[in-house]
């Protein structure tokens, strides 16, 4: 057993409503999944069950990481306002006791190219800034499992895929196992080496795709024809989903 | 957020102007209609005994202002002590919940002749403050214990996957979050504060205390009504003044707290 974390046939309901489930997800050392489906299947609720935030109501979650070596990175920056972004950064250390917060916050900091603005406070920095220091905020207890929950949602597409960019040469530094949820069946293509599509909720897995191109990809990998075959195989995965729903 | 002079004056001529022409106009009526001075005194003659009286009603002033910070310290320790028990204990917090209910809808008027026999009759300052106090009491209460549950959802969860310790949860997360919700509570007791030391003064009647409620109760005994609309016009100063204070207080204070 080398995976990092596993859901097996985990099942969860709010209020007695079905929300995910049953469901299965395996994740191995250093590979990144992309997790795709309609609002409201489940995906966020799949995120909190690997980071062990929450339980399942049925099934089983294994992860082999320690709280500590386990980060998520949410679709806002959730920063704390008061706080510098070298204070938010160091928060993770600063909750486990761990020594050296200061030094190893900075070099979080300037890992995501914001060593200047280690002083400022979230309101001084723009979203895309705001993203970077919550994503060293992540980084910073160099984790082995990275959970990325709509993280570039609120920003703009340039943006973004700067952001996309500099997530999978962060990956190539540590190669953590990355999870990340998105809307966006493009960016699932280009960051992930696997795209699990999910049914409308409650979640179930509808599909997968690999993608085969090695991590991390260039710019030019959007142009390629792989990456516009494995584009039209999720988006038909999602289309078939959601007609099922339909159904 | 600095305003050219142009602008300045832009803003702040609307309100001086308006109460000019309210002034005049009270004035003029006065005069022509020739109201008698008990009934409603023209404010030329406000302004004269204003002019008379000023060291005696600054003096109260200074002692309803005094009580009106000393009642405004109380409330903030109160306030402070129990809504942080109620941060650490949900049970604590739903059981005080009615009682701090109870204090906010009970009239302050009302509560004021029983503050005054607790105090004694002969140390009516003491009723001040403390009615003062239970009126301040909760905005800041409320406003604290609504700011130490206002964090972010999902900065909870970061919490909850780094396993904070209990108290790290408080100081790291609540209390520092609470900040604006408390400073926004501070600014509104401070204000009741002074309500509650004046009507407290009302109820007392006599006594050590000599603010501008008993000012305005003297000029009424005397029928001087000017003196007793001068009274009421340094009151409401005060009351501004106060009121301007700690919105300033308070802009600066977030201002610090979230950098700009």
């Amino acid at each position: 057993m080398t995976e990092v974390a596993a859901l097996r046939a985990v099942e969860v309901a709010y209020g007695g409503r079905p929300a995910l489930g049953p469901f299965d997800l395996a994740l191995q050392p250093g590979e990144i999944v992309a997790l795709v489906g309609p609002s409201g299947c489940g995906k966020s609720t799949a995120m909190r069950l690997l980071a062990g935030l929450e339980q399942p109501a049925k099934g089983e979650v294994a992860r082999t990481p320690d709280r500590g070596e386990t980060a998520v990175v949410f679709q806002a920056p959730t920063l704390m306002p008061w706080s510098s972004a070298l204070s938010n950064v160091a928060l993770p250390l600063a909750l486990t006791g761990v020594d050296g917060q200061r030094a190893r916050a900075m070099q979080a900091l300037e890992r995501v190219g914001l060593g200047h603005a280690a002083r400022l406070k979230p309101a001084q920095l723009s979203g895309g800034m705001a993203m970077r220091v919550s994503l060293a905020r992540a980084l910073v207890v160099t984790p082995r499992l990275l959970l990325l929950d709509e993280p570039f949602a609120a920003l703009d597409e340039i943006t973004r895929r700067r952001l996309a960019d500099d997530v999978l040469a962060l990956w190539a530094e540590t190669r953590p196992a990355i999870v990340f949820v998105t809307h966006n069946v493009e960016e699932a293509v280009y960051m992930a080496s696997r795209v699990v599509v999910m049914t409308p909720g409650p979640g179930r897995f509808a599909g997968e795709i690999r993608i085969d191109a090695p991590l991390p990809r260039p710019a030019q990998f959007r142009l390629s024809g792989a990456f516009r075959e494995a584009v039209e195989n999720v988006s038909a995965d999602l289309e078939r989903a959601m007609r099922a729903r339909v159904a | 957020m600095k305003l050219s002079p142009v602008r300045a004056l832009a803003v702040a001529a609307p309100p001086f102007l308006l109460t000019v022409a309210i002034l005049a106009a009270w004035e003029i009526a006065c005069r022509m209609l020739k109201v008698p001075e008990y009934l409603v005194p023209a404010p030329s003659m406000i302004g004269a005994s204003l002019a008379e009286r000023l060291p005696e009603l600054l003096q109260s002033a200074l002692t309803t202002l005094s009580a009106a910070l000393e009642s405004l310290f109380f409330a903030l320790l109160g306030a402070a002590v129990l809504a942080l028990a109620g941060g650490l204990s949900p049970t604590f917090r739903r059981a005080f919940q009615p009682i701090a209910s109870v204090i906010q809808v009970t009239p302050v008027v009302a509560l004021a002749p029983l503050f005054v026999i607790w105090a004694g009759l002969d140390h009516p300052s003491r009723s001040l403050t403390a009615l003062g106090a239970v009126v301040a009491f909760f905005p800041i209460y409320s406003g604290l214990s609504v700011g130490l549950a206002s964090a972010d959802p999902d900065l909870e969860r970061l919490f909850d996957l780094y396993a904070a310790a209990r108290w790290r949860r408080l100081v790291h997360l609540q209390l520092p979050a609470s900040v604006p919700f408390l400073l926004q509570g501070v600014k509104v007791g401070g204000g009741l504060a002074v309500v509650g030391v004046v009507v407290a003064e009302f109820a007392a009647g006599s006594g050590d205390a000599q603010g501008l409620a008993w000012r305005i109760l003297e000029s009424e005994h005397h029928l001087r009504i000017p003196e007793m609309f001068a009274a009421l016009t340094v009151l409401g100063a005060l009351g501004a003044g106060l009121n301007a204070l700690l919105n300033l207080g308070e802009q600066m204070l977030l201002k610090t707290w979230r950098g700009r």
